[in-house]
C-alpha cells in the first residue's frame, strides 16, 4: 500500500538546481577567456569574447588578430577546458531532461500551482475502484477535488481517467495533504479497502486540521461495524459501509423496480447522477431569520424555487411533506428538492441574511 | 558547514565588491568580472529553496539586467558614464541583495532553532 511513486522524479527545483553547475562553468570560461585575451594580447572586448567563443565552440573560425605565443599557448588550454565544460553541461543537460522528465516535473509543478488556488474542495486519499465514481460524480457535478495518490498502477489509472489534479505522495505524510491546499479543503475522502489504512488517514486529517486550523469533513469507508466505530472513534465525521450500502440500493430496487428498461429517476437523484435536480440539507441556526417562521411566511418557495419537502426534528420522525404553517426551529434539518441553481439561490439567500444577522447557514 | 551558502553568498559579495570597485575606478576588467559574478549570483538561485528565493531572484536579475546594458554601453559605444550610472542601479540591487539574504540567514536560524526545541 505504501509504494513510493511511480518514477522517483525527485522535484523540479531539483531539477533546476542540477542545470546550475554547468551554467556556472560556461560562465567561468567566457569570463576567463575573455579577460585572458584581453590581458595577453590587449583585443578589445567585444573581440575578446568572439575569440572566446569561437575557441570554445571549436568552430574552426581564424584568429581575428595576430596571437602571441603566450596567447596561443593560453587558446590551447581554453579549446581543452571549452571541450571538457561543453561535454560536461551536454551530459547534465541531457540527464534533466531526460531521464528526470524536466517537462514532467515542470507541469506537476503548475498543477500544484493551482491547487494552491484551490478552496472549499475536497481531497480523496487514494484512487481507489470507489473513488473513480466519486471522482467522475465529481467532475460531472463541478465540484473541486485532488487525488493523493503513491501506486504506479493507480497514478497511470489516474492518469487515462484525465484526473486533473493529483498529489503523487504518501498518503500518511503532511507534506501531500500541505500539497493539495489542506489548508483551504471542504474535507478529506479515503476509500481503502483496507481499514488501518483508512484510520490512519483519518488521524493524519485530524492532525492536519489542528495545524492547520481549518474544520474538515472526513468520511471514510468501512469493512465492518468493529471498523466503523473506530473510524468514528478516531474522529471520521460519517462512515460508510459499501457492503451495506451495495445491499440496500439492490433490496430498495427489489422492493420496488422501476420500469423495464429504464432507470428510476429518484434512485439517480439520490445518487447525484441526475444532474438537474438535487436535495439538499440545511441546518437551522436561531440566529437565522427563517427560524421561527412559518415555512409560508419564510418566502423560501417564493424567493429561491426550491422546495422544503421534509423536516428533522430532534426527538421526532422526518416529517415528510410538511405543511405551510409547519414552524421552522432552530435545530431543524430542512430537505430541500430543487435544480442546482435554485438551491444555490437559497444558500444565497440564507447566507445574504446571515450575514445580516451574523450567523452562518450550513447548506 | 553549508558550502552551497558560501557558494552564493561569494558570487553576491563579488559582484558588489566588483561592482562598487567598477563604479570607483572604471576599469573594464572590473566591469566583466561584476556581470560573470552577477550572472552566477543569479544562477545560483536557480531552483533554490530559501524562505526569500524568489525575492532573492527578483533583485538578482534586475543587476543583471543593469549591468549587461552597462557593458553593451561601455565596450559597444563607448558610453563610460551611461555605463556608470547602470552600474550604480546594479550596485542598489547588489546591496538589496546581500540585505535579504542576511535576513534569510537569520530566518533559517530561527527556523533551525525551533526545529531542534
Amino acid at each position: 500500500m505504501r509504494s513510493s511513486p511511480e518514477k522517483n522524479q525527485g522535484d523540479f527545483f531539483d531539477a533546476l538546481a542540477r542545470l546550475r553547475p554547468p551554467l556556472i562553468l560556461t560562465i567561468l570560461l567566457l569570463l576567463v577567456g575573455t579577460m585572458g585575451f584581453m590581458a595577453i594580447d590587449g583585443f578589445p572586448f567585444v573581440d575578446a569574447l568572439y575569440m572566446t567563443v569561437i575557441s570554445v565552440a571549436t568552430v574552426g573560425f581564424g584568429e581575428i588578430h595576430p596571437l602571441s605565443n603566450a596567447g596561443r599557448i593560453f587558446t590551447m588550454g581554453l579549446i581543452f577546458g571549452g571541450f571538457a565544460v561543453f561535454t560536461y553541461s551536454v551530459g547534465v543537460f541531457v540527464e534533466v531532461i531526460t531521464r528526470r522528465d524536466m517537462f514532467g516535473l515542470f507541469r506537476i509543478q503548475t498543477m500544484e500551482a493551482r491547487i494552491r488556488q484551490f478552496t472549499d474542495h475536497y481531497i480523496i486519499v487514494g484512487y481507489t475502484a470507489i473513488s473513480q465514481e466519486l471522482a467522475s460524480v465529481f467532475k460531472r457535478r463541478g465540484v473541486d477535488f485532488v487525488v493523493i495518490e503513491a501506486e504506479a498502477n493507480r497514478l497511470r489509472k489516474l492518469k487515462q481517467d484525465n484526473i486533473e489534479f493529483f498529489i503523487q505522495g504518501d498518503y500518511f505524510k503532511h507534506e501531500s495533504y500541505r500539497k493539495a491546499a489542506v489548508g483551504q479543503a471542504r474535507g478529506i475522502i479515503t476509500t481503502f479497502k483496507n481499514d488501518s489504512d483508512n484510520i490512519t488517514v483519518v488521524v493524519t486529517g485530524r492532525i492536519v486540521e489542528d495545524a492547520t486550523g481549518r474544520d474538515l469533513f472526513i468520511v471514510s469507508t468501512c469493512s465492518d461495524a468493529e471498523s466503523k466505530a473506530r473510524l468514528e472513534r478516531v474522529g471520521a465525521d460519517y462512515v460508510i459501509s459499501p457492503d451495506n450500502l451495495i445491499g440496500t440500493r439492490i433490496g430498495s430496487l427489489a422492493l420496488r423496480p422501476p420500469t423495464l428498461g429504464a432507470r428510476s429517476i429518484l434512485e439517480q437523484v439520490a445518487f447525484g447522477e441526475y444532474t438537474e435536480l438535487d436535495i439538499r440539507e440545511v441546518s437551522v441556526e436561531a440566529e437565522m431569520p427563517i427560524t421561527g417562521k412559518t415555512i409560508r411566511d419564510s418566502d423560501l418557495r417564493k424567493r429561491t424555487g426550491a422546495y422544503v419537502v421534509a423536516i428533522k426534528r430532534e426527538g421526532r420522525k422526518v416529517h415528510i411533506n410538511p405543511s405551510p404553517e409547519e414552524r421552522i426551529r432552530p435545530g431543524d434539518t430542512l430537505m430541500v428538492i430543487g435544480t442546482p441553481k435554485q438551491l444555490d439561490r437559497m444558500a444565497e439567500t440564507l447566507q445574504e441574511k446571515a450575514v445580516a444577522t451574523g450567523a452562518t447557514p450550513k447548506a | 558547514m553549508d558550502w552551497g551558502k558560501v557558494a552564493s553568498i561569494f558570487f553576491i559579495l563579488m559582484a558588489l565588491t566588483s561592482n562598487a570597485s567598477f563604479v570607483y575606478g572604471g576599469d573594464p576588467y572590473n566591469l566583466v568580472i561584476t556581470v560573470a559574478m552577477s550572472l552566477i549570483a543569479t544562477l545560483l538561485k536557480l531552483g533554490s529553496r530559501k524562505t526569500l528565493g524568489a525575492e532573492l531572484m527578483a533583485t538578482s536579475l534586475v543587476a543583471d539586467l543593469h549591468l549587461i546594458p552597462a557593458m553593451v554601453a561601455f565596450f559597444g559605444f563607448g558610453e563610460v558614464t551611461l555605463a556608470k550610472g547602470l552600474a550604480i542601479g546594479a550596485l542598489v540591487a547588489n546591496v538589496i541583495s546581500v540585505a535579504l539574504i542576511t535576513i534569510d540567514t537569520i530566518l533559517d536560524t530561527i527556523k533551525e532553532e525551533e526545529d531542534f526545541l
